[in-house]
């Protein structure tokens, strides 16, 4: 049995994967979970950096066209101390909503004691947001943003579109990375 | 020493030999096997041991921040996320200098049992190294005694793969077993000359 298991290892490729033991066998299944912890700490880096809890979003529709095209990557932040101005583009979540909206401040009203509410309205619309925010809502607060924002790259996002739109996409993407690392151990 | 079914199995040790990462690292297992398995050396993980031990802190570290993250949401996971994130990167350079200053290219460390028991422990380095698109593979063996970091003696050779794999890509076990043990026996010697 232990001989036939072995013929089967070689045969698929992993017979090196047999040779080595088990501390080996345990340090390449921590090498692939590195290389996963690795990217989850450099994006909660940025998280912390940004202070926004989405440093990264994918622009998901057309609405801020010709602005922002779909598939689009933004690098957003979300300093408290640096005010919303009318003509800033936020990205902001209704309650209710799982999906962030990227839009544009069209207008702020602002209290005395510094408090406000502003309404936003994409690019590509013919009407402004008060249809999306939630029921009896007519402004947003500063609370509903998550950020602003400050940078993008053109069509960085289509991956990211693809693999939600194709779920087994995203399945096969991280089974082929994960075999990938323990093939190429140590090198 | 009788063959087990392993020692059989080893014999066939088939490598990729146009993949130059492939054919050294098998070269290391195969030296590995004749060292520890026909020679009778005991492999020493010591710095297998301290790759695990940061790894584990790492992924521990990351864990937690991820845990605390989704447990409380940023901001609340603020400071956490910030010494999470120090201590994680900390980790990973200070594995990064281990296995580079450290570790360097030393692929097994063994430890030699005296027979008699009266002399101290023997300790085995094996280092290898193949230079780019260059077939010589390059092995030093240093052999140190317990608790004297100043007894060194080392044997260095270099081989072109071509004399340890043959064309169809199997190892040729016994012939590095046969200069394994040249290595190993003058090492000895010499030690004991001095």
């Amino acid at each position: 049995m232990a001989t036939l298991i072995k013929i089967v290892m070689e045969t698929v490729g992993l017979g090196d994967l047999m040779r080595l033991g088990f501390r080996r066998v345990l340090y390449q299944i921590l090498c692939l979970v590195m290389v996963v912890s690795t990217a989850l700490m450099i994006w909660k880096s940025l998280i912390v950096i940004t202070c926004t809890e989405s440093p990264i979003v994918v622009v998901l529709s057309g609405s801020m066209e010709p602005a922002f095209y779909r598939g689009d990557l933004l690098m957003l932040n979300n300093y408290q101390e640096e005010p919303i101005r009318v003509g800033e583009i936020v990205v902001f979540k209704i309650r209710g909503r799982e999906i962030p909206i990227v839009h544009r401040v069209l207008r702020i009203h602002e209290d005395k004691n510094g408090t406000i509410k502003f309404l936003t309205k994409g690019d590509n619309n013919s009407v402004d947001d008060r249809s999306l925010y939630a029921d009896g809502q007519f402004w947003l607060e500063r609370k509903d943003v998550i950020g602003r924002a400050r940078g993008f790259l053109p069509y960085a996002g289509m991956v990211t579109i693809a693999m939600n739109d194709y779920p087994k996409l995203k399945y096969f993407m991280l089974a082929s990375m994960g075999f990938f690392v323990l093939e190429n151990r140590e090198n | 020493m009788s063959r087990s079914l392993d020692d059989d199995v080893s014999r066939i040790i088939k490598t990729n030999k146009w993949n130059q990462i492939r054919v050294k690292t098998s070269i290391d297992d195969a030296i590995r096997t004749v060292v520890i398995d026909r020679i009778g050396l005991k492999e020493s993980y010591k710095f297998l041991d301290v790759r695990l031990y940061i790894c584990i802190i790492a992924c521990v570290v990351a864990a937690t921040a991820t845990a605390f993250d989704y447990l409380n949401p940023f901001p609340a996971s603020k400071m956490v996320l910030i010494g999470c994130c120090s201590l994680y990167f900390i980790s990973v350079a200070v594995l990064t200098w281990f296995m580079t200053y450290v570790e360097k290219q030393i692929f097994l460390n063994a430890v030699g049992k005296d027979i008699a028991g009266i002399n101290p422990d023997n300790h085995w380095e094996f280092s290898s190294n193949m230079d780019k698109y260059d077939k010589s593979y390059k092995l030093i063996i240093v052999k140190r005694r317990h608790g004297s970091s100043s007894c060194n003696f080392e044997r260095s050779l270099t081989r072109s793969v071509e004399d340890w794999i043959d064309d169809n890509g199997l190892l040729l076990i016994d012939e590095i077993e046969n200069v394994i043990r040249g290595c190993i026996d003058e090492l000895l010697i010499s030690s004991k000359k001095e």
